[in-house]
């Protein structure tokens, strides 16, 4: 009989063993799952390029973009220009959750807030337009002489060729030479690192909590080949580092030795790592009313490729220009949205309501080449 | 001879060129800038110059000879665009006087 209870509770204890081991199987196979889940999600996140430009400022030198349901970031960005050739900035950028009432650039007992980047970047130009042959020149002083007589202008040097393509009559105009000048090339170089802070847990049994910080790095080089001061194309390299938290779970558990429970949200596992390096190639554009030269819209297509993560993303940014200040540069805070397309390349590209994403944009103020002037 | 050239431009890019009759390149001023040359008397030169801005810009340029010399006047070049802007080239001839009297 007591044989028999034996194997009874023996067979009992190894099947309650053997559910234990499924759950814990179960529990495995779901946290992978989600890993590979998240693994993805990050990877399209990177890729996503909320509105950023090839050159830095170009948008805006402040900036609030808003996200679509991923709350928003705020941007405040120093500049200096050692002279029209030459620029520099200093950017401090802050993640803000969907919940948070504020934003901490820096807390003077803690360091740097958690989501906070500090960037650096320089933008210069290279440009050596060709000299005028004699012969332009010659036609260009005939035409200047014909305007000065005609407006009493004492120095007929003194009339530029601007003014006489645009204030002169059509016999004037016409007498107009006119060659293919060279236009600039731009470089912009920036290097920025954020740092995330993140408490997880790696033991289900345990659920001790660790907390751990990373600064992460992100390199850009762009070089932007204009058209015309109204449009240009880039191509740009970037090196991008960042972790993200792993899924968070509810769990649990007895408290103390009491026959109480005890509830506890963690985010379970490392920080998913990811870093890509990214080939960019954007192309910008401003368009003004027929008649007149101030910009009311913009757009600036581009296509990403992720070499690591044989990524792409499509992105076409609108931007709705309110108004222009006597100098034309826009005024005010302007809108406009982003839309976007990120796809694998490894197997079939993803389904557009997959890899779709919109945002909306409030920017002050977008300028065409404003970070480079 | 000594001949300043004092550039200014409000944004964009400007270059501006002291150039002899040997289309050489004497000197040049990118963007707003201050630079002097020695130039010498009775000699044709001419000042080229180009710029290219994405918004309106303004630009002025000033030259002289430092110290004045008599019977030279002094160069005064100045414009104004209202919106995106690329130049064709921009040039002002003058000879150095033959007399270096101040």
């Amino acid at each position: 009989m007591k044989k028999i209870l034996f194997i009874g509770l023996l067979i009992g204890f190894s099947v309650q063993l053997k559910a234990q081991d499924k759950e814990i199987e179960q529990f495995n196979k779901k946290v992978n799952a989600d890993r590979l889940e998240k693994q993805k999600e990050v990877q399209s996140n990177s890729f996503t390029p909320y509105g950023k430009g090839a050159f830095s400022n170009v948008i805006s030198n402040i900036s609030l973009s808003s996200i679509l349901n991923n709350g928003v970031d705020g941007k405040i960005e120093l500049k200096s220009v050692a002279n029209h050739w030459l620029s520099g900035g200093l950017t401090v950028e802050q993640k803000i959750g969907k919940n948070d009432k504020k934003a901490t650039l820096y807390d003077f007992n803690k360091g740097l807030s958690n989501g906070t980047t500090v960037g650096l970047n320089f933008q210069f130009s290279l440009w050596k337009p060709k000299l005028s042959d004699e012969k332009f020149r010659n036609q260009v002083d005939l035409a200047k002489k014909k305007f000065a007589e005609a407006n009493s202008i004492a120095d007929y040097q003194t009339v530029t060729y601007r003014r006489l393509e645009t204030e002169g009559p059509k016999e004037i105009k016409d007498m107009l030479p006119r060659i293919k000048v060279r236009n600039p090339i731009f470089v912009n170089f920036s290097m920025s690192f954020t740092k995330q802070r993140f408490s997880y847990a790696t033991d289900s049994i345990s659920l001790e909590k660790i907390d751990k910080s990373h600064i992460t790095p992100d390199i850009n080089l762009a070089v932007g080949f204009p058209f015309s001061p109204k449009r240009y194309l880039a191509l740009v390299y970037t090196y991008s580092e960042g972790y993200e938290a792993a899924d968070e779970r509810n769990f649990t558990k007895p408290f103390g030795t009491t026959n109480n429970l005890v509830g506890q949200t963690l985010s379970f596992g490392n920080p998913i790592f990811e870093k890509d390096h990214k080939l960019t190639m954007e192309y910008r554009q401003t368009f003004a009313k027929e008649g007149d030269d101030k910009p009311v819209f913009a757009i600036s297509p581009s296509v990403t490729y992720g070499i690591a993560s044989d990524k792409a993303a499509f992105s076409l940014p609108l931007y709705f220009i309110k108004g222009t200040d006597k100098d034309s540069k826009p005024t005010g805070l302007q809108g406009g949205v982003v839309l976007s397309y990120v796809t694998e390349l490894k197997s079939n590209w993803s389904k557009f309501s997959d890899g779709f994403g919109a945002q909306l944009i409030l920017t002050a103020p977008l300028a065409m080449f404003d970070g480079l002037f | 001879m000594n001949f300043k050239v004092k550039v200014k431009i409000s944004t964009g890019l400007l270059i501006c060129h002291i150039v002899n009759s040997h289309d050489k390149i004497m000197m040049t001023i990118k963007g707003t800038g201050e630079k002097s040359v020695e130039l010498v008397p009775n000699t044709q030169y001419r000042i080229e110059y180009f710029y290219w801005s994405a918004s309106a810009t303004k630009y002025s340029i000033d030259a002289d000879f430092s110290p004045k010399i008599i019977g030279f006047d002094a160069i005064h070049l100045e414009d104004v665009t209202t919106g995106p802007y690329q130049s064709q080239p921009e040039h002002y001839n003058f000879k150095t006087p033959a007399n270096l009297l101040p």
